[in-house]
């Protein structure tokens, strides 16, 4: 049934990526997942596979039981009608022909069926019923020893796949951490990966019962009554025609549901965030008009799911229930003419009922495979990214202390699928041991340019070497160790003050930490708090102003007294005082090391050797801070204004 | 440094005449009463017809076949056939049945609360963080959906399957009937020994799960600060670490889970085992049939299911009743500001603005707006600054009518505003703050915000008078480019020249600016000063502002402390004032070289 989709267009939501796969590409994805991550477990696999099978079809096993209990046993025989009338007369006289063993005939109240039961039927009772104890009781133990297998392949799964991922997730660039939110990078780390284990296990389990169940019901029913067994096999493949039919409509329809309250959940954040402009507009209509549209959309994808489902479920139904009752009243008929006995028949009879139970669970196994589908491609997307930033074998360490300095040439950066270029063909000379500040408006690629000359990102063209050395060269870790750089946005770690200012060093002696508190005018701050550097910050503690931030960002950088050092708008959040103090001492620190610098206060950039103005990705002047004020361009300007003069 | 106030959730305290959670129910649902009896009587039928087939087959194994009475086998076959087909039927309409119900109750429910909430205080949404308010939207709607739809049908099917089954089983046989109770018995003991481990289990894991979210958050937001000081495998042995504890508990969880499902499947298996090796014997002693021992059987698995599910019932009644309660909560709120049954209408204002003796506190002990009087003519721009807590964005609230006055009257145009109509008192105004406010829909749906019905023509000229038109030619889609997606969008300078769009755009009499520039940088407020300009020549302005060059020329420089004027005048007037603390903060700045005030 083909479900037609109607116009759903609305603001507020925009149209469903439609993702297709490949069936080569999910086949190769699913041998690389089984590779790497279940390639050791594979004989504990195969075991646990092996063991839910049995567990599964001791069913039938038992069924078995049940028909031995009824045919020899207490060997129930129906009586033809003819007889009805003569066994009534016979019931009390003798034992009937036919019967292997000496019998007794017994009556029975109310009903009048006869029952013969051989001497031995007690003892064959009892015999047979620790048979079953026993097959139950191990059945039981072999599970139990299967399940626990199973939680222990799933465990180490998860533990390498976990691992693997945040690994290759801290080791990307930075222009990749830009795009793609720390929430949902958690969530590939956390959800998808559990989503991935519980469903294979159910898959495992699903798999190994399902198949084998059906397999062995139609080989037992086609040994019993062959002309049953040609019946079923009749039958079942209709089933899947019409499941086969059915579901990609309703998978469609799923998906546009998850769309839409995706897109709901979206709309209600933004207007509740704004709520401001929600009520200075007084917009009240507009925005129930825009909820209702998408709430209305997901009601009516929901009718739309549950009428397909419905349809699809009565049609199993019928199929199922078609067939086990035709199975049951055609058994009861040949017991009638006397083709098959009791017996036979109640045992063909749950056969049946036990197999189409897994034939409805086949389609649950479709839709496990896409599902984990989708999240495997996610997961292995991430780890397929090409990792930028990688030492080469022939990599040196820094050149330390810097002897002539750091030389830019011909660098642009662009974004990742973006074109625009956010640094265009910039060439500079950071000359060792000076301090150089860059200026410009937001937007004009400071920041980034300070990135790239951190190595944190790679620039798309051009070259970056210190002391002749390319930067590609240099051994990152041997970079790092020595630089120093302070971001633009703080980022506190949840923990002591103590533990963010040593983040870099964690073995920093307190004096070297006081230091660096004291040269970040923060030491005084720090220590009007009841426990000091203990104080515990972050998301559970006390929470700092900005400037706080800015000032604790600079002391982790400085105790690791770097030889070079980058800061990017790191007093921005300050007021003139603070800054003031905070630039003399940095002065007094940094004289003699090299420092590049990002700012927008002109008394920052008045303190420095060499400022370079860059707009739009591009040097558009550059010179001592007396060079440029003559020049009379961006830099006068920008002075005159933040001066008031 | 602040501490965190963890009482600071509005929702924590006991709101007046909060509706009880069975009444909230029942008022969404009481349209579609009918439908929801229709559809239990359908689940009673549908349990009925389920109970049916295990004597059904008992009369076939006993009386059909036992006694070879093929005249009934006709009869009984069309009845074989039919009630499985009849019980799939009702059990489409069932679905479809309570799904319609569940759906069109979380939609009223949903659509109502939305607005609601649209409607409240901004104190209300300061206070309460969106999250919060959307999980209680989406999240506590969509469970109280699911108890409606899944589980009142599954309980009222239980309660008939169970009522049915016990009757049958017991009239079939009171001997079999007494073990089949001992165990139930012993399966109850055994679920409720063991879920509390299970629980307690799956808590242990969940705040160590929490706890290692909270590391790769933590992690991932400062990844920056991870890679400028190489301590990439340091982070990764410490997540190694917490994920192995992690995987630890969820084992330790999945082991006692395990052992109860196992536990509970032997006892099952074992139950049935001697029920139905024990009805043999009987059969063999004259005392059943064996059609009576299959039936019987039968009947007592269908007992177990529902003996769990009720001990289950009252702890899930819990959970929903927390979430109806969070619910009745946000409804119970109410909003602050109420139109007049008889309000005004009026069109277009002209933008006279008189403040008499006005006076405002949120908490009655704390004023925070204290006998303020200014009287404001048409187009003539007035600056309120002072420390923060002065009240001046409360004076904007005020004028915006988020809040009525406590004391005093606010007039406009010589109308007390609260007797003005709501909606067409605020088409008045024309609205920037400090955070750009905007949509992730279409630069042109932005701009049109504030003047839905405005032409595309009109719109273009609004963002050419706001200075966007190099914006717009560096977007390839221009006015239809849609906000928001990759997060990579416009910048703030771009983004606050929008907002200026759309108050050029709705044309409004008086304007309202709150911080409009103080998170751009010197050279953007350069650029969206000639925008600014624009807009406000001609409107009655009010400026909330730190940067004193920016309110160098206004008309009328207010002075506000502890929420009263004190001092006011123009910038020269000001300044002329030998020991004014206008002329005295102007100059302070002057000479630090940067022209903010810092608080």
């Amino acid at each position: 049934m083909k479900v037609r989709f109607h116009h759903r267009r609305y603001a507020f939501r925009p149209p469903r990526d439609v993702e297709s796969f490949s069936f080569r590409g999910s086949r190769m994805l699913w041998m690389r997942f089984l590779k790497q991550y279940l390639r050791n477990d594979r004989k504990a696999i195969l075991i646990c596979f092996l063991l839910t099978a049995l567990n599964a079809n001791a069913v039938y096993l038992i069924a078995y039981y049940g028909r031995v209990v009824v045919d020899r046993v207490l060997m129930v025989q129906t009586v033809s009608p003819k007889q009805a009338g003569a066994v009534n007369v016979e019931r009390d006289r003798g034992p009937r022909s036919g019967a292997p063993d000496p019998i007794i005939s017994r009556r029975l109240e109310p009903r009048g069926w006869i029952v013969q039961c051989n001497p031995e039927a007690a003892r064959d009772l009892t015999i047979l019923f620790l048979l079953y104890l026993v097959t139950v009781l191990s059945l039981n133990v072999l599970t139990r020893i299967s399940l626990k297998a199973s939680i222990v392949i799933a465990r180490r799964m998860v533990a390498s796949m976990r691992s693997d991922l945040h690994k290759k997730i801290l080791l990307l660039p930075l222009a990749y951490h830009k795009v793609h939110t720390p929430g949902r990078l958690l969530s590939r780390i956390t959800s998808d990966i559990e989503q991935i284990q519980n469903m294979s296990q159910i898959l495992l389990r699903l798999s190994a019962s399902t198949f084998s169940m059906i397999i062995i019901g139609l080989v037992i029913v086609l040994f019993t009554e062959w002309r049953i067994g040609c019946l079923l096999l009749a039958v079942l493949p209709v089933y899947f025609v019409v499941f086969s039919r059915m579901r990609p409509s309703i998978r469609e329809v799923n998906r546009e549901m998850s769309h839409t309250n995706s897109c709901l959940y979206g709309l209600t954040a933004q207007k509740l965030e704004s709520v401001k402009a929600v009520q200075a507009y007084h917009r009240f209509s507009g925005e129930k008009l825009h909820f209702h549209r998408l709430s209305a959309l997901f009601l009516r994808d929901g009718l739309t799911l549950v009428q397909l489902r419905g349809r699809l479920q009565w049609t199993s139904e019928i199929i199922s229930c078609l067939s086990t009752t035709g199975v049951l009243l055609g058994g009861a008929w040949l017991v009638l003419k006397g083709d098959l006995t009791i017996g036979r028949m109640l045992f063909l009879y749950e056969t049946t009922a036990i197999l189409f139970a897994p034939v409805m669970q086949l389609s649950w196994i479709n839709i496990l495979v896409t599902n984990i589908q989708v999240l495997l491609r996610r997961d292995y997307r991430i780890l397929d990214e090409p990792l930028q930033i990688e030492d080469p074998p022939d990599a040196q360490p820094m050149p330390v202390p810097l002897c002539s300095g750091l030389c830019i040439q011909n660098v642009s950066f662009s974004y990742p699928e973006e074109e625009r270029l956010v640094i265009n063909d910039v060439s500079l000379f950071v000359p060792a041991g000076k301090w150089t500040c860059i200026i410009g408006e937001s937007g004009s690629g400071k920041s980034t340019l300070l990135n790239l000359v951190a190595r944190i990102d790679e620039p798309t063209a051009g070259s970056i070497t210190y002391d002749d050395i390319p930067l590609e060269k240099i051994k990152t870790a041997s970079l790092r160790s020595v630089t120093g750089f302070v971001p633009q946005e703080a980022c506190i770690f949840s923990g002591t003050i103590r533990s963010n200012i040593c983040y870099g060093m964690p073995r920093a002696q307190p004096a070297e930490i006081i230091a660096a508190a004291q040269a970040a005018d923060l030491h005084h701050h720090i220590m009007e708090q009841p426990v000091k550097y203990e104080t515990v910050i972050g998301e559970k503690g006390v929470s700092l102003s900005g400037g706080q931030r800015q000032r604790l960002s600079m002391a982790r950088a400085l105790i690791t007294q770097p030889e070079l050092i980058f800061l990017d708008d790191c007093t921005s959040a300050l007021d003139a005082q603070t800054e003031k103090r905070i630039q003399k001492t940095l002065h007094h620190i940094l004289t003699d090391r090299t420092a590049l610098i990002v700012s927008q206060r002109i008394s920052m950039a008045a303190l420095c050797d060499q400022v370079i103005v860059l707009q739009k990705g591009s040097i558009v002047e550059s010179g001592t801070p007396e060079e440029l004020r003559q020049q009379n361009g961006y830099f006068a300007d920008l002075e005159r204004r933040q001066t008031g003069a | 440094m602040k501490k965190p106030d963890p009482n600071s959730d509005p929702a924590s305290t006991a709101s007046v005449g909060r509706e009880k959670p069975l009444s909230l129910i029942l008022r969404f649902m009481g349209p579609y009463r009918r439908r929801l009896v229709g559809v239990c009587l359908l689940t009673v039928v549908l349990s009925v017809l389920g109970m049916l087939p295990p004597l059904l087959l008992r009369f076939l194994v006993d009386s059909v076949l036992g006694e070879g009475r093929d005249d009934l086998f006709t009869g009984l076959a069309v009845v074989i056939i039919l009630i499985p087909v009849a019980a799939a039927s009702c059990r489409f309409f069932q679905t479809v049945g309570i799904t319609w119900l569940g759906q069109r109750f979380v939609f009223d429910l949903r659509a109502a609360l939305y607005q609601h909430l649209l409607g409240l205080s901004l104190r209300f949404h300061g206070k309460m963080s969106v999250g919060k308010l959307i999980n209680r939207l989406m999240g506590d709607s969509g469970r109280v959906q699911q108890m409606l739809t899944a589980q009142t049908v599954a309980a009222l099917s239980d309660l008939v399957c169970a009522a049915f089954a016990a009757t049958a089983a017991f009239s079939i046989s009171w001997r079999l009937g007494l073990v089949l109770l001992v165990m139930i018995l012993i399966f109850l003991y055994n679920y409720r020994t063991n879920i509390q481990e299970i629980r307690q289990a799956g808590r242990h894991q969940r705040s160590s799960m929490d706890l290692l979210s909270a590391g790769v958050q933590n992690r991932l937001t400062g990844s920056l600060a991870v890679k400028t000081f190489g301590r990439e495998g340091v982070e990764q042995g410490r997540f190694n670490s917490q994920s192995n504890d992690s995987l630890r508990l969820m084992q330790q969880a999945a082991f006692a889970g395990n052992r109860f499902s196992m536990n509970s499947q032997l006892i099952h298996q074992l139950g049935r085992t001697l029920l139905y090796f024990g009805g043999c014997g009987l059969v063999l002693t004259g005392r059943l049939s064996y059609g009576d021992v299959i039936a019987f059987v039968a009947y007592s698995m269908q007992l177990l299911g529902p003996a769990v599910r009720f001990s289950e019932i009252a702890r899930q009644l819990q959970d929903v009743r927390v979430s109806v309660e969070r619910l009745a909560e946000l409804l119970a709120e109410t909003q602050e500001v109420r139109e007049k049954p008889d309000a005004l209408r009026i069109a277009q204002l002209k933008g006279a603005v008189s403040f008499e003796h006005v006076a405002f506190h949120y908490d009655p002990e704390i004023p925070v707006i204290r006998d303020f009087s200014l009287n404001v003519v048409p187009g003539q721009s007035v600056a309120l600054i002072g420390p923060t807590g002065c009240g001046k964005s409360t004076l904007l609230s005020l004028l915006l009518r988020f809040y009525d006055v406590t004391g005093g009257s606010l007039r406009v145009d010589g109308h007390d505003i609260r007797d003005l109509r709501l909606a067409d008192y605020r088409q008045n105004f024309g609205v920037v703050l400090q955070e750009p406010m905007l949509f992730e829909t279409s630069l042109l749906e932005n701009i049109r915000y504030g003047c839905p019905s405005a032409s595309r023509a009109d719109v273009e000229a609004a963002a050419e008078a706001a200075e966007l038109r190099s914006c717009l030619d560096d977007l390839p889609e221009g006015l239809d480019t849609v906000l928001g997606q990759q997060g990579r969008d416009l910048s703030l300078g771009q983004k606050q020249r929008l907002t200026i769009a759309r108050a050029i755009l709705a044309d409004p009499a008086i304007m309202i600016m709150d911080e409009a520039t103080s998170a751009l940088d010197t050279y953007s407020e350069q650029a969206i000063q000639k925008a600014m300009d624009k807009l406000l020549a001609g409107r009655t302005s009010f400026v909330v502002a730190h940067r004193l060059s920016t309110i160098r020329n206004v008309d009328r420089i207010v002075l506000l402390d502890g929420g009263r004027i004190v001092e006011s005048g123009n910038h020269d007037e000001l300044m002329a004032r030998e020991d004014g603390r206008y002329r005295a903060m102007y100059l302070a700045h002057l000479s630090s070289g940067s022209m903010e005030v810092s608080e």
